[in-house]
């Protein structure tokens, strides 16, 4: 055993190997007892010097732990049985997962607060606007858009969707929403037939066919 | 005397190793703080060999406590809180009374029972003990004056070898070097206690 072992030895016992000295110092004490008693005896002087009161020097208690320890089975802890790296990776993809789910919620609701808007106005301006007679399906509904039955008044409302594309879109689609969504959504269609524009929809679309 | 935080990163560090499944950095924390724990358990148990069987079955029930620790507090202060449970489960199955060094002689029971626990002490036991504490005393006082500042330092207040540095005014490797050989030189007199007849040196790890 050489001096620049124990010097490592008593670095190490004061907690300021290096990690990689103290890997390689761990697995020379490992197999080498006379270094093993010198780690046992500076520990002993630390003892001794910070007046501990009458330190009795343990003569096999290291030896039998180990011969006891040896034949325990292995415990890995379940600290550091994942990877730290894995372990933030995996609270990333959690955490990415939960926003993408919140911003689809949000996404969702301006969405169908925009549609309940574009409705609202179509309906009104509907019901002011005279009557006037159907045109075919051909006609150039961007002259006038808002006189069309069969394709709703475009509005101002940014992202808006015509009512009848919507209705459409959500009855299409209704099968394949949440539980939540179906309920709020359904209600809507129920209970508000005149902003969706469902009801006005309808004959219209029948007035236009001969 | 408080432990020096970079001694309880260390721990930590093998408790670490331990929790992967290394054994050996079990071996050193065994190694380190046997004695501790040792003198910890005499407290209960004054005989030295029941002592000894305590403080390993302490260790063994840490080890195989370890994958729990999570290390919100010191491995010492853990490891402590076992061999105190350790002891006193010892004494209540051998039916005996724990024994504190603040006598009352006032209390009969106490000294009482203090006099047959001192009965258990082998002289071999006390003379070892007493000459160990006066051969680390004397090589102290032997050192030369920068190896006794930087073990004193060091052992005594608890510094971190770079605070030491500030304080010799060295660079950090000269405090590490006084340290092992302010430690090897008071470990060479050591030595010759437990081969003069005490003690025999390969008796002690």
């Amino acid at each position: 055993m050489t001096d620049r072992i124990k010097e490592q030895l008593s670095t190490f016992l004061d907690g300021e190997l290096p990690e990689q000295e103290t890997a390689l110092l761990l697995k020379r004490l490992e197999r080498d007892d006379e270094l093993r008693g010198a780690l046992s005896r500076y520990s002993l002087i630390g003892a001794v010097l910070r007046n501990d009161g009458d330190v009795p020097a343990a003569r096999q208690v290291a030896a039998r732990v180990s011969a006891a320890i040896a034949k325990e089975p292995l415990r890995v802890s379940a600290f550091v049985r994942l990877p730290r790296r894995d372990a933030l990776l995996r609270s990333l993809a959690g955490l990415a997962i939960a926003a993408s789910v919140a911003f689809g919620a949000v996404l969702l609701v301006q969405q169908l607060r925009t549609q309940d808007q574009a409705v609202s106005e179509a309906v009104m301006a509907q019901a002011v606007d005279p009557p006037v007679e159907p045109v075919s399906e051909t006609a150039d509904v961007a002259d006038d858009p808002a006189t069309s039955y069969v394709t709703p008044p475009a509005t101002d409302a940014p992202g808006a969707i015509a009512p009848a594309q919507l209705a459409n879109y959500l009855v299409a689609h209704y099968g394949y929403a949440t539980p939540l969504v179906r309920r709020s959504v359904g209600a809507g269609l129920m209970s508000a037939p005149d902003e969706t524009g469902l009801v006005d929809i309808a004959p219209a679309e029948g007035q236009a066919d001969p | 005397m408080v432990e020096p935080m970079r001694a309880e990163a260390g721990d930590i560090a093998l408790v670490r190793r331990v929790q992967k499944g290394d054994k050996s950095a079990f071996d050193a924390l065994v190694l380190k703080y046997q004695h501790k724990v040792l003198k910890l358990v005499q407290r209960y148990v004054r005989n030295p060999a029941e002592a000894e069987d305590i403080a390993q079955e302490a260790f063994i029930k840490a080890y195989r406590a370890l994958p729990a620790f999570r290390g919100d507090s010191a491995f010492y202060t853990w490891l402590y809180r076992i061999a105190i449970n350790t002891a006193k489960n010892a004494l209540v199955a051998s039916r005996r009374r724990p024994v504190s060094y603040d006598l009352d002689l006032q209390d009969g029971s106490q000294v009482q029972a203090h006099a047959r626990l001192a009965d258990t002490e082998t002289p071999e036991a006390l003379a070892l003990t007493d000459e160990i504490r006066r051969t680390v005393n004397e090589a102290i006082e032997a050192l030369p004056d920068d190896l006794r500042l930087a073990i004193v330092l060091r052992e005594l207040e608890g510094l971190s070898y770079e605070d030491i540095a500030k304080t010799m005014e060295c660079p950090v490797g000269t405090v590490r070097s006084r340290i092992f050989r302010a430690r090897e030189a008071i470990d060479r007199s050591l030595r010759e206690v437990f081969d003069g007849g005490l003690g025999r040196i390969g008796d002690l790890e």
